[in-house]
């Protein structure tokens, strides 16, 4: 069977992402196997190559904005599977890992499906304190969807607990708090932060997001954030920045290991729009390096680009 | 970032929108209540109001330029004088992946604007957890 692309890939877990809320609506039980297979599919072509975390922060929904939930699952099981890999977890244990990124997130499909539910087809919004329930309703409609891997239900439950004690619904602390919840729960936190936000003008970069989990500690284990650096980069595919030459470009491409020294493309240089757009690789040019990130409109490359 | 002419006896609260109007209303609004008001056009402009007098509460909006609501929900996180502060998040888009994440920064309440006095003051109310007379 030849390949998937990165795009045909990526909608065909976005579908069955969708599913698995289906399922957890009726009440029905799931099948891992199918989960599996797609795990293991993700995996396979993230070890490859880097297209499928592009969608991370940029992809909107083929579905349409009310489906979004089922881009937010997917994205993060690819970010979840990459930290996998940065920790080096053998296959078996990424592969279980993958399948609880794909399930941890039933519970806000549970509250969005019951607020819908209550308010006709107007489909009012769950309030805020029945989106701080989503953890607990999420583990308890996975008991009743009798899946096999067990763990899913602790990570559902745990994936908004942080190491200090500050997180929901439980509060737990440190070593109560599961470890693939944590790796879960990051890659939740970063997609969550960083996902498009078309209605609204101003919205959160990951930049921004990364910075702060360096210098905050306690939310989650440090070696996991460094992990997370190293295999997305400080600046990750997509952040607009500014050079130390001045030159303005979009990071295309990473190298894991290397958080500060991405591949750009060039979209201005000297004040010039570069047509087309020049590559750029820190990695071979010591001497150039990210000064800041920077928002395009600001720096006068169009729109468009 | 005026304090109002009459000494207010109530909890201080910033307000924090890049919305002039509408920073005005709910000063006005609050300071009926005695309420001690600051206020901020952006995030940014918050942090430095917080670093120098330290509010009961935050009512801090979304979308907002130089830094949105949800980074600066996240960098109020960074000290731990400021951890605790309750922040009731502003917002005119209704957004359920929005809440989703700003609930995980520690965020306390929803308000969706317009909002109503009765539910402005009910919200301060339950973040304070203290009678708002």
């Amino acid at each position: 069977m030849a390949e998937a692309t990165a795009e045909s890939l990526y909608q065909e877990a976005v579908t069955l992402a969708a599913t698995i809320f289906e399922r957890a609506h009726g009440g029905q039980s799931i099948d891992d196997l199918p989960l599996h297979q797609l795990v293991e599919r993700l995996n396979a072509h993230l070890k490859e190559r880097q297209e499928l975390l592009a969608y991370v922060g940029h992809a909107v929904s083929p579905l349409g904005e009310n489906h979004y939930l089922a881009t937010h699952i997917v994205n993060t099981c690819l970010l979840t599977l990459t930290l996998g890999q940065g920790l080096r977890l053998p296959d078996g244990e990424l592969a279980q890992l993958g399948v609880c990124a794909l399930l941890y997130d039933v519970g806000m499909a549970r509250i969005l499906q019951q607020a819908t539910a209550s308010s006709g087809s107007g489909g009012q919004s769950p309030l805020f304190e029945d989106i701080k329930r989503h953890p607990t309703v999420g583990a308890e409609s996975l008991q009743k969807m009798r899946v096999q891997v067990e763990r899913a239900i602790r990570v559902t439950a745990e994936h908004h607990e942080r190491l200090d004690g500050s997180g929901y619904p439980q509060g737990l602390k440190g070593e109560a708090v599961d470890s693939w919840a944590q790796i879960v729960g990051l890659a939740d936190l970063y997609e969550s932060f960083t996902r498009p936000r078309s209605k609204r003008q101003h919205q959160p970069q990951a930049h921004d997001l990364l910075r702060e989990l360096v210098t905050q500690q306690g939310l989650f284990d440090s070696q996991l954030v460094k992990v997370l650096l190293n295999q997305i980069s400080l600046y990750p595919i997509g952040t607009w920045v500014k050079l130390n030459t001045g030159a303005v470009g979009r990071v295309c491409g990473i190298h894991q290991g290397l958080p500060l020294r991405p591949i750009v493309e060039l979209y201005l240089e000297s004040g010039q729009m570069v047509r087309p757009p020049r590559k750029l690789d820190l990695k071979e040019i010591a001497a150039v390096s990210v000064k800041r990130v920077v928002n395009p409109a600001d720096e006068g490359v169009p729109a468009a680009t | 970032m005026t304090p109002p002419a009459s000494a207010p006896t109530g909890p201080t609260v910033l307000v924090v929108d890049d919305d002039a109007a509408l920073l005005r209303t709910l000063q006005a609004l609050l300071e009926q209540r005695q309420f001690r008001v600051l206020t901020a056009p952006d995030g940014l402009a918050a942090l430095e109001v917080v670093a120098k007098q330290r509010p009961s509460v935050i009512l801090l909006d979304i979308d907002m330029p130089k830094l949105d609501g949800e980074s600066t929900a996240l960098r109020l996180r960074s000290k731990p004088e400021w951890r605790t502060i309750p922040i009731i998040m502003l917002t005119g888009i209704d957004e359920v992946m929005d809440q989703h994440l700003t609930a995980t920064l520690g965020v306390v309440a929803y308000l969706r604007k317009p909002c109503e006095p009765d539910e402005l003051y009910a919200t301060l109310q339950r973040a304070l957890g203290a009678p708002v007379v």
